[in-house]
């Protein structure tokens, strides 16, 4: 199981930390993105295990993954 | 360049943070105190602020955006950032910069400011009368940052 991790608006609407299947040979951060509705790509950035990660980027089940919303800081 | 940078998660005094900055050999001190405020930028009522963080990726920001004012030539950066529930009238944030004379403690201080508005882990809610909402980054802030690429 994948843990994916959501902060500011997006932790209210899918919770702080939710667990997803993912397949044995992994999948995309686009394809993970897909299954959430609403995660812009244009807008939300994504890290993989701490870093940041492109959309053809490789999840694999047992990696940590967290959709950072626009920051807002200071 | 020494480095300084502190996620606090409960209140803290700007003018502790600030008496115990000290830089040896330094001609100037520049701070910044950034204050929770207690209105909407419509006017309205806010209760409190929140501010989420990521438990790991928020210190690294800091830590990163504190090491990038090297640029200026200043010899200590300290960089205090709140996190989690802040009343109005609490410190948000704290930045600090010594440097041998003002001017690169003046930029650095503008600078990091500007970086920890659009660059830091931090995301923003506003709890008030009209309900909560979450602040994302203005075309100025953009702007702001904007000023430091060239």
């Amino acid at each position: 199981m994948a843990r994916i991790g959501f902060y500011g608006r997006l932790a209210e609407r899918f919770g702080r930390e939710i667990a997803v299947d993912l397949p044995d040979e992994g999948c995309s951060v686009a394809e993970l993105r897909a299954r959430f509705e609403g995660l812009d790509a244009a807008t939300i950035r994504v890290c993989v295990n701490d870093e940041m990660a492109g959309e053809q980027a490789l999840v694999r089940p047992d990696d940590r993954v967290d959709f950072l919303p626009p920051l807002s800081g200071g | 360049m020494r480095i300084d940078t502190r996620l606090a998660h409960e209140p803290f005094a700007p003018a502790q943070e600030l008496a115990g900055f000290t830089a040896e050999g330094a001609g100037a001190i520049a701070s910044f105190t950034g204050l929770a405020r207690p209105t909407t930028k419509d006017g309205a009522p806010i209760h409190r602020l929140f501010l989420d963080h990521h438990s790991r990726l928020t210190r690294r920001s800091l830590d990163e955006i504190a090491v990038s004012a090297e640029r200026f030539g200043v010899s200590a950066v300290r960089v205090v950032h709140r996190c989690g529930e802040i009343a109005p009238g609490e410190a948000i944030v704290f930045v600090a910069a010594a440097a041998a004379h003002r001017r690169a403690a003046f930029e650095a201080v503008d600078y990091l400011m500007d970086r920890l508005k659009t660059d830091a882990l931090f995301w923003k809610r506003e709890d008030g009368v009209d309900g909560s909402h979450w602040i994302e980054p203005t075309e100025a802030d953009r702007a702001d940052r904007a000023r430091w690429e060239s």
